[in-house]
């Protein structure tokens, strides 16, 4: 055996061996443990993805309903104009709200605990215009925002958080839906639109359901959504969605 | 209905009335209520999942959902009420006379007197046992010729 192979193979065997030595110092109760937390560090973290919507596909949102509110708003999948040939191209949701309210759903059971991130990329081409409305109902126009659904075996005993992109409202505002107090809405990006320039978000689900309900969730998620909705306003909206990923980081 | 035949209390302290009334209200209060809440949640559950959209359920369903559930608060006790009285009043038919049969028989044992026949409501059930009382009665203190 060469040098050379003497000395690769001594980078694996000795950590193993310092391994070994480790765990048999441990009381005999504790070694389970030791050595699941040792492999535990030994491979790398991996991240566990339970579902990614790439939106690559033309018919990208057929398995995706349309839930009408106020009208219905224009979701469709478009495509960058960089120039990439067609297989290469990347899609993403473009959703254009006139005066109208509706959402795109997507039906997917999972449970947070197990699969507690969230990810996607987003940006607003236009916001509703807020400035001649007061009633709250009227208000909740946004141009981008992301639901998740809990729901239980009836329907009264849900519980939802929606991720919102607003104007003017500052990150981490956590406002309470017109609606029902079952509705929780968090602002997670505050600012102008900027029509060109992607925003990833990652979120962990488990840890705002706690923070947004005071309580660890009971319930499986049942759904995400999606939506642009500036029926209140009489205004137009305009927010794109890309690349939403769900599982463990 | 004859005056004399109008029932005038609808319970006979009997315990075979007990027992047909548990029959019979059980009989009808579990098909009403099973099939009246299969029906409460499908119908939610099926449009609840149609809306989907929590804004939605919470702005359309909601509403409806609290205005049928106060016509039920209304509803219900009425409609238990129209059950135990149509249950009180199966009962008392089959109770009653079985009542009576049993109190004419007492009264004839202790008086010594055959003659009387039993009668019943026209509307009671055992009306053919009640005539082979009679008849077995009638037959026995007949006299021999």
């Amino acid at each position: 055996m060469d040098r050379k192979r003497i000395v690769r193979l001594s980078f694996i065997l000795l950590p193993l061996l310092f391994l070994f030595l480790q765990i048999l110092w441990q009381p005999p109760s504790q070694r389970p443990q030791k050595i699941q937390r040792a492999f535990q560090a030994l491979v790398p973290p991996l991240g566990i993805i339970l579902h990614y919507f790439d939106f690559n596909e033309r018919n990208a949102l057929a398995r995706w309903e349309d839930k009408m509110f106020q009208g219905r708003v224009a979701y469709w999948i478009d495509f960058d104009d960089s120039g990439a040939r067609l297989p290469a191209r990347q899609g993403f949701i473009h959703a254009k709200s006139i005066g109208a309210t509706s959402a795109i759903f997507y039906r997917i059971k999972f449970n947070v605990t197990d699969y507690p991130s969230l990810s996607w990329k987003w940006r607003v081409g236009k916001f509703p215009d807020k400035s001649k409305v007061l009633d709250p109902k009227k208000r909740d126009d946004f141009a981008a925002r992301f639901y998740v659904v809990f729901v239980s075996r009836f329907f009264t005993n849900f519980h939802c958080i929606e991720y919102l992109w607003d104007e003017f409202l500052p990150e981490g505002t956590i406002l309470k839906s017109p609606y029902t107090d079952r509705i929780k809405q968090i602002v997670i990006q505050s600012g102008p639109a900027s029509s060109s320039e992607w925003v990833q978000e990652t979120q962990n689900v488990f840890e705002d359901y706690k923070k947004l309900f005071g309580k660890p969730p009971k319930m499986k998620v049942a759904a995400i959504a999606l939506m642009t909705n500036a029926s209140g306003t009489q205004t137009e909206a305009e927010g794109f969605f890309d690349d939403i990923k769900i599982g463990k980081p | 209905m004859n005056q004399k035949d109008r029932r005038k209390t609808l319970f006979v302290n009997h315990t075979i009335q007990w027992h047909y009334l548990k029959i019979v209200a059980l009989a009808m209060f579990l098909p009403t209520f099973l099939a009246t809440a299969c029906l409460y949640y499908l119908i939610w559950q099926t449009v609840a999942h149609e809306l989907a959209l929590p804004e939605l359920i919470a702005h359309a369903l909601f509403p409806a959902f609290h205005r049928v559930n106060q016509i039920i608060g209304f509803g219900l006790p009425i409609v238990c009420g129209l059950i135990l009285f149509f249950a009180l009043h199966l009962s008392h038919q089959l109770a009653g006379p079985l009542y009576r049969i049993e109190k004419e028989l007492e009264t004839m044992v202790e008086t010594h007197d055959f003659t009387k026949p039993i009668r019943i409501r026209p509307r009671d059930q055992l009306h053919s046992l009640v005539e082979k009382i009679n008849r077995t009665l009638h037959t026995a203190t007949r006299k021999p010729h």
